[in-house]
């Protein structure tokens, strides 16, 4: 017997023609359970600290110092749509970041020049990121740990390895401190890059592409994508959110850290994975994303001025990543 | 084969069934393959053979009521595929099973296991196995070579030699039966002769030897015995050297169906030869297809028929340009298309169905509305997706192609192989193509859809569009097109049409028996097909 019967005859599940299982029920449910733990803690550290945590100014610090995790997230966010991972990005905001307090260090390179710079080189990586993976073949998880250390050299010959802040404009902290109406710069940056993201991802066709890229490469390329476009774009794209996050990042420290950077690429896959488990369940989503960035900083905020010792940070992080992703791995009855 | 024979049967089936969900595709076979025989299964495309194989292989759970002996010992009714050797039985499936990244000597050890000093593995142990099982049959490859480095014929031999080789362990069970999946498909012609000797290597030591086969010369060269299948029923078994090729094809395809129901044609518009060409390829050569000519006229059905590894998917490749092609022209309506690219061809005005639709047909993850317009997107003036336009398209489409459920945000790996197909349908027919290929368009559909995508694509060729579809099913060839053309080892050899357009003609040209006289005449004394 050829396939033909023999698929023909697999029983079809179709879920329409039975009521709903409990699992299936408390799958549709769990796409606001992040965003309920949020409330969650907001409320439960509220009543616990009502001194410290539930404050303006703790809402200010917690959500400007995420702003560089979240537009690092988001980076990672485009190419985990198109099924490539990106372990550079980490690197390339700490090239930006120190790229910015370097070029304008004694007057060499006008701050809004110098910013361009900084966003161009790591939009050049993402460049180089895709060229290996689009056209040279090369796995994208393999492709950007090599380029990942490359740009730690640079990093490193550029710095001598040691922080940059002779000479470094004090207008430099402008970027990031300023806050029209209250409101801090980095959380406006966020917002509307955020937006701008979500748009790009939902209402474009060059977003829809990503997904069908992402879905199945084979069947992208059959219905007339340029896989190999789709592919680079993405990266260089995830390339300068990263020299944004970087700039951001340069303005709050107002110097330059050769050590900064890499520390923030895992947490910013974890709040993607997280955030895959929000909203559009299953999807690696804008507001998700954003919201596991912002959850996780309030449950550790509220834990730090609890006055826990400091381990609980990291254990916080990994217990809600496995947590969450488990979780919905078991309510779809399939990964991620 | 000797008349008497000591030994028990190296495998004795009884009685095997196998349904899928209702569907009976293997009725009550039996069969016995005799110790040191060779024993074709032959049957046309849906026969029931692949069933069969992978009943015994354990990957498929037989119904009750059936038997399975291996060297007159009985199989359980339920095995992992893994413990088939277990019993004596081997498989060489067309994929070979090896890996290729793993040295020959790795590979034959899989099966059997490692030579070891305690937990270690012994390689110097292990190599000389390997070098004794390579000298066995002569194969002069390096047990320290990689398989993607063979060419494809000694990795057909490698294949069998691991099944053949002599187990590990105290207890083993030596192989009684191997049973080889058409493994001449991906040789090259000359090779056949070092298959048939490695064959004629593991039949001198008595092991029986299932051979699938399409190709009827390969059973008058090698086998012995011939069981044929025919709708999931065992039609007869033959000694070989009794039969003519054309009375074995007889009995492969069934006696002559005089009624002509089946073979209804679709109307009497066959003649429209001055309706515009929108496809012309002339001397189109990929991998397995050689100087292919095929003209397709607006608002004709034509078909391609053709045996599993003729080279059909091939051919919808090479004109939609998802491979290139090695040589030759094709030109659709007045443009000719030079690059191997989806996208001119798409530009050009064609679309295809591919064959596998869950990894080419539709993006799985993607939503019902999204597969739909992914070939055609509506944008406004910013450039923006037109989401209320979108919405409207694809209302129409889920209505107008009844697709169910007839929710648009629906993933598409939710629903049903029909539903997907018809999803992959809309994509492609909102772009109004001049030409549409389709691969196996209604594999894995059930009968109401298969139904409903037929009626599709005659209303489409009513509009104009040419459509050339490939389809294994020839009752669905012969049902659906104007005219179809025979694809046999990656040459068209012939075309039929008018009152030649039949099953049984499409199976006569595509198994490559000519005389006809021959054919009619010769009459199976086995008990007729109900």
């Amino acid at each position: 017997m050829t396939n033909t019967t023999i698929e023909r005859t697999t029983p079809v599940t179709d879920a329409t023609r039975r009521t709903p299982t409990t699992r299936e029920r408390m799958a549709a449910g769990s796409r606001f359970a992040l965003p309920g733990l949020l409330v969650v803690f907001i409320i439960v550290f509220s009543i616990l600290n009502p001194t410290t945590f539930a404050t303006l100014a703790n809402a200010r610090t917690v959500l400007s110092t995420q702003s560089v995790l979240a537009l690092v997230a988001m980076a990672a966010l485009l190419t985990l749509v198109i099924g490539e991972f990106d372990l550079s990005l980490g690197a390339q905001m700490g090239l930006s970041a120190l790229l910015l307090p370097g070029l304008t260090a004694n007057g060499a390179v006008p701050i809004p020049l110098a910013i361009v710079l900084s966003i161009l080189a790591t939009t050049l990586v993402g460049l180089c990121n895709g060229l290996l993976v689009a056209k040279a073949k090369v796995n994208s998880f393999i492709a950007t740990i090599g380029t990942a250390a490359l740009i730690g050299a640079i990093v490193l010959a550029y710095s001598g390895g040691t922080v940059i802040f002779l000479g470094v404009p004090p207008e430099l902290i402008n970027i990031s401190s300023f806050a029209p109406l209250g409101i801090p710069a980095p959380v406006i940056y966020v917002a509307v890059i955020a937006v701008l993201v979500w748009v790009f991802l939902k209402r474009t066709p060059f977003g829809r592409y990503m997904s069908a890229v992402g879905g199945s490469k084979d069947a992208a390329r059959l219905s007339g994508i340029n896989t190999d476009i789709v592919t680079i774009v993405t990266f260089m794209l995830a390339g300068t959110l990263t020299g944004i996050a970087g700039v951001v990042q340069a303005g709050q420290l107002g110097s330059g850290n050769p050590a900064v950077g890499p520390s923030f690429l895992l947490p910013a896959f974890a709040a993607v994975f997280l955030g895959a488990t929000a909203y559009q369940v299953g999807q690696f989503n804008v507001w998700g994303t954003i919201t596991a960035v912002v959850t996780l900083a309030t449950g550790v905020a509220g834990l730090n001025l609890l006055g826990l010792p400091n381990w609980v940070e990291p254990a916080f992080n990994g217990v809600a990543l496995l947590v969450a992703v488990s979780l919905t791995r078991y309510l779809r009855g399939k990964p991620l | 084969m000797t008349a008497v024979d000591p030994r028990p049967d190296a495998l004795t089936v009884e009685h095997l069934s196998k349904t899928f969900s209702g569907v009976t595709v293997l009725n009550d076979v039996s069969l016995t393959i005799a110790p040191g025989e060779v024993h074709a299964l032959l049957g046309q495309n849906g026969s029931g053979k692949s069933t069969l194989i992978k009943a015994l292989a354990g990957v498929h759970r037989p119904d009750a009521g059936g038997s399975v002996h291996v060297a007159g010992r009985p199989v359980p009714s339920s095995y992992p595929p893994s413990d088939a050797r277990k019993f004596g039985l081997a498989f060489v499936h067309q994929d070979l099973g090896l890996i290729d990244d793993m040295t020959v000597a790795e590979n034959l050890a899989i099966g059997t296991g490692f030579e070891r000093r305690g937990l270690l593995i012994n390689g110097r142990a292990q190599r000389m196995r390997t070098q004794t099982v390579l000298d066995d049959f002569g194969l002069a490859i390096s047990p320290g070579a990689t398989i993607r480095e063979l060419p494809v014929t000694a990795r057909t031999l490698l294949a069998i030699a691991r099944a053949f080789q002599p187990s590990r362990g105290a207890n083993a069970t030596p192989l009684a039966c191997l049973i080889l999946d058409e493994p001449t498909s991906a040789l090259p012609d000359n090779d056949a002769e070092l298959l048939f000797a490695a064959i004629e290597r593991v039949t001198a030591a008595g092991v029986g030897v299932g051979y699938v086969t399409h190709r009827l010369e390969e059973v008058f060269r090698i086998a012995d015995r011939a069981t044929i299948l025919r709708d999931g029923n065992r039609s007869g078994t033959y000694t070989v050297s009794d039969m003519t090729p054309a009375s074995l094809f007889t009995a492969i395809v069934g006696p002559k169906q005089t009624d002509g129901a089946v073979t209804a044609p679709r109307g009497s518009r066959t003649g429209e030869t001055t309706s515009p060409i929108v496809l012309a390829a002339a001397g189109l050569s990929g991998r397995r297809i050689q100087g292919a000519d095929l003209t397709v006229r607006e608002g004709e059905i034509v078909g391609v028929a053709g045996l599993a590894g003729s080279g059909r998917s091939e051919l919808a490749r090479l004109i939609f340009g998802s491979q290139a092609s090695t040589g030759g022209t094709r030109r659709i309506g007045a443009r000719e298309l030079t690059s191997a690219s989806a996208r001119e061809a798409m530009d050009a005005g064609v679309a295809m169905v591919p064959e596998d639709r869950r990894r080419d047909g539709c993006v799985l993850t993607m939503s019902v509305a999204e597969n739909i317009t992914i070939a055609k997107l509506a944008t406004n003036r910013t450039g923006l997706l037109d989401l209320r336009r979108e919405r409207r398209q694809v209302a129409d489409a889920i209505s107008s192609f009844d697709i169910r459920p007839a929710d648009p945000r629906r993933a598409v790996a939710t629903l049903s192989g029909g539903n997907q197909q018809k999803v992959v349908l809309a994509k492609w027919l909102a772009r109004k193509p001049s030409l549409i290929i389709l691969d196996e368009p209604v594999q894995g559909v059930d009968v109401g859809a298969k139904a409903e995508i037929f009626a599709l694509l005659r209303s489409t060729a009513e509009a104009g569009t040419g459509v050339l579809v490939i389809d294994s099913d020839f009752d669905n060839l012969a049902n659906l097109c104007d005219r179809v053309v025979i694809l046999r080892a990656g040459r068209i050899v012939d075309e039929l049409t008018g009152s030649r357009l039949t099953t049984e003609d499409m199976s006569r040209a595509t198994f490559g028996v000519d005389d006809e006289a021959d054919v009619i005449t010769t009459t199976t004394s086995q008990e007729p097909k109900e």
